[in-house]
């Protein structure tokens, strides 16, 4: 628990594709409205389907969850879902922008890339969850998040419905910070919170 | 579209190094790295370096004094989305449904401009869509980019399989009944594709220098009148304030009661000239100027 000591965790990314849609509503479930640190989520999804996820997250969330246009400001206290068929980066000045070129790992949105870049822009005040999921993204993007001196935490691969994404995060980081359950997750969550002057 | 993975690690590019290469490009070729988002422009600087096994951003700038045929290819890069045909099949449907007959009954000639034109795809959907409402006869279609290729009648794109998959499966969500299918405009070669040759016949290529856009265009074809501006996941590339100059340049190329369609996670309501729009279809994204 070393990097707990250290507060003021800017930007938390949380990745994930199949078997991470129920996960991630729990998580929101757990976290209050006010929740101190903004949250990306990219989960693959199906790229014709643009409605329905934020609506369906939304049933289990707190906090408001929208899917950011280009060039939006990333403020905290709201949960941000990447776009179906974009790439989203963040710039260094703190705001998305999404972008449509080929697909990273097969995928768009990439994690890959929102970690590159979120990591990139917070450095060591990032914070990197892998979830449940079929294939690698992720993996690359979570190295780079611990690269960057970043706080990196990967579902327990047991406790994930698909493990290949845990698995291949934790194999690519290699030290990650944290591998734990879901549960711990969410209580590791909302100690960064605390942490962060949250209430 | 060709799909990527990340085994061969890219190399990383910080701010400085986008800023060196920039001053190199400024001073040689007159081109301004300033007016793109510098994420995506980082990825695809740092894609280029890779795809052309260059170490960094030195050999790179090394390899743009050295090699004459070096700044045209990352210029091309840089300027080219990867795009599908018919992505987003309900915004060609309401094209179809809503956009065309309005300018169907109102213009005997109808002019499309689509600035960035990337490889084909959003025109040659375009042109088949025009063609299945019996329209494409009075149509022209403008398509340009910033290449520095000859102004006339573009070249017939051939495109990889994987690309005819998922157009294909756009094209069954964009037309629902089983009328025509996307294969009856395709002709196969050779592990690949083309488009049939008469989807070509009204368009005409311009060069576009996003430089400098209020003064590139020479609207030589015919299109002073432009009646309907494509331009989905353009701006999405362009810095904020360059955003703004290039709406300025689309809003004034425009009739009025002209449309505008943008992406459809595209935001451009911070723009200058967004105020001289009303929304058409908002959830598609597509706009009419007042």
């Amino acid at each position: 628990m070393e990097k707990l000591k250290s507060n003021g965790y800017k930007i938390i990314l949380i990745g994930g594709s199949a078997g991470s849609f129920q996960v991630t509503g729990n998580i929101l479930s757990k976290l209050p409205f006010n929740f101190s640190i903004p949250i990306v989520l990219v989960l693959h999804r199906l790229k014709h389907v643009r409605h329905g996820f934020v609506e369906a997250l939304l049933q289990k969330s707190r906090l408001p969850v929208v899917e950011p246009f280009d060039k939006e400001n990333i403020k905290p206290g709201i949960v941000y879902l990447a776009p179906a068929n974009y790439h989203l980066y963040i710039e260094i000045n703190g705001r998305f922008a999404l972008s449509t070129e080929e697909a990273v790992n097969h995928s768009r949105p990439a994690i890959d890339l929102t970690f590159f870049t979120g990591s990139y822009c917070y450095q060591q005040k990032t914070v990197g969850i892998i979830l449940s999921g079929a294939n690698k993204d992720g993996a690359a993007g979570l190295k780079k998040v611990k690269d960057r001196g970043g706080l990196t935490i990967v579902q327990e691969p047991s406790d994930a419905q698909i493990p290949v994404m845990p698995v291949a995060a934790i194999e690519k980081t290699k030290a990650v910070d944290h591998v734990l359950s879901i549960e711990k997750i969410i209580e590791l969550l909302l100690l960064l919170h605390r942490k962060n002057g949250g209430s | 579209m060709e799909m990527r993975h990340f085994e061969k690690e890219l190399p990383e590019i910080g701010i400085l190094d986008l800023r060196r290469l920039n001053d190199v490009l400024v001073k040689n070729h007159g081109t301004d790295l300033g007016i793109y988002a510098p994420a995506s422009l980082k990825s695809k600087v740092s894609r280029f370096i890779a795809d052309n096994s260059l170490k960094d951003i030195d050999s790179l700038i090394y390899a743009l004094k050295n090699n004459s045929s070096c700044f045209p290819r990352l210029m091309n890069s840089i300027s080219v989305g990867c795009s599908e045909f018919y992505r987003d099949p309900t915004f060609w449907r309401v094209l179809r449904e809503e956009v065309f007959p309005v300018l169907n009954q109102n213009y005997p000639e109808i002019n499309f401009w689509l600035p960035g034109c990337a490889s084909g795809e959003e025109v040659l959907s375009l042109a088949i869509t025009l063609y299945e409402t019996g329209i494409y006869g009075k149509s022209k279609i403008l398509t340009s980019d910033n290449h520095a290729k000859l102004p006339g009648k573009p070249s017939i794109t051939e495109y990889c399989n994987t690309n005819y998959e998922v157009s294909d499966h756009n094209y069954r969500l964009y037309r629902t009944d089983d009328i025509s299918n996307f294969s009856d405009y395709i002709i196969r070669e050779h592990g690949k594709f083309v488009l049939k040759e008469f989807l070509y016949e009204n368009i005409y290529y311009e060069v576009f220098n996003n430089q400098v856009p209020e003064k590139s265009l020479r609207f030589s074809n015919g299109f002073a009148r432009t009646h309907m501006i494509i331009c989905r996941n353009y701006f999405i590339y362009f810095t904020g304030q360059h955003q703004d100059k290039l709406l300025h340049v689309f809003t004034n190329a425009l009739v009025s009661g002209g449309f505008l369609a943008i992406g459809n996670m595209e935001n451009i309501s911070f723009c200058e000239d967004f105020s001289r729009y009303t929304a058409f279809n908002a959830y598609e994204r597509i706009y009419r100027k007042k």
